[in-house]
């Protein structure tokens, strides 16, 4: 019994990999840009839908309605 | 003094974006995006559909971070999030019946030389992409991932045994694949027969 066949195996998977990620660095800077200009506007988004005219209505009078 | 980047941990990064620090979680999108990717390509295959994975899995980690709690690592919850991710895409895929399968074939026929190699990583592709889910997810994290079965564990949301019995039995898959392929049982033999003497409760040990 050969003692590394757990190697074998996953060097075999390995070599069978097809799976290959882009090399140009300015791939991932771009991904990364494109990921935090959704999370600013999903952000953005969620303060405008805060500050709409009748969620401040209703927060007015749920104020209101405390005291 | 401020500390260098590197050093600040992603528990950290993920305190500073609660209290409302976005630069933080920018930092943890450049330290996670590249094995994102890797992660939803093993799945979703196409560059495109793997890059959408990623942006849906960061707005979902952000969006829910306050639920992270910190009882798994980041990068745990994370793959978690974007397996998730990935899984519903394959389902819409599905849905839309596109076959993936030629693609990939040619592109190996291209890359690949020995005609050999070209089968068995052929039919290793075919049967990996056979798998159950679970059997597929806990054998692309501990191979390809170099992950813990602890890590596994709490990617897959299972116990530890389980990890290790789902990444078990897909090893166990593959043998029974290449047992059933007479012609590459003399090819592996003759390079070492791996699969021959793969004892695969050995395998799940590591």
């Amino acid at each position: 019994m050969r003692p590394h066949a757990r190697t074998d195996v996953t060097q075999l998977l390995k070599n069978a990999d097809e799976v290959e990620l882009p090399m140009d660095p300015a791939y991932f800077q771009k991904l990364h840009k494109k990921i935090m200009a959704k999370i600013d506007s999903q952000t953005t988004q969620a303060v405008t839908v805060g500050l709409r005219i009748d969620n401040l209505v209703a927060m007015k009078k749920t104020v209101s309605l405390r005291r | 003094m401020t500390r260098d980047l590197e050093s600040i941990t992603d528990l950290e990064l993920v305190e500073s974006t609660k209290a409302g620090d976005k630069s933080a979680f920018s930092t943890l999108v450049l330290r996670h995006q590249r094995g994102l990717l890797r992660l939803g390509l093993r799945f979703v295959k196409d560059l495109d559909t793997a890059e959408d994975v990623v942006q849906e899995a960061f707005i979902k980690a952000y969006e829910k971070l306050e639920s992270f709690e910190g009882r798994s690592s980041f990068k745990s919850w994370l793959y978690q999030i974007a397996l998730n991710t990935a899984r519903n895409r394959l389902r819409e895929t599905r849905r839309e019946t596109i076959d993936v399968e030629d693609t990939h074939l040619s592109v190996k026929a291209v890359v690949e030389t020995d005609m050999v190699h070209t089968a068995v990583a052929d039919l290793l592709n075919k049967e990996v992409e056979k798998l159950p889910i679970r059997q597929r997810t806990a054998l692309v994290l501990r191979v390809y991932e170099d992950l813990s079965f602890q890590e596994i564990a709490e990617i897959m949301q299972c116990p530890y045994d389980t990890a290790k019995a789902n990444y078990r039995h897909a090893l166990l898959k593959l043998k029974e694949a290449f047992n059933d392929r007479q012609d590459l049982k003399t090819w592996t033999l003759e390079t070492g027969g791996f699969f021959m003497e793969l004892n695969p409760l050995k395998e799940a040990e590591g």
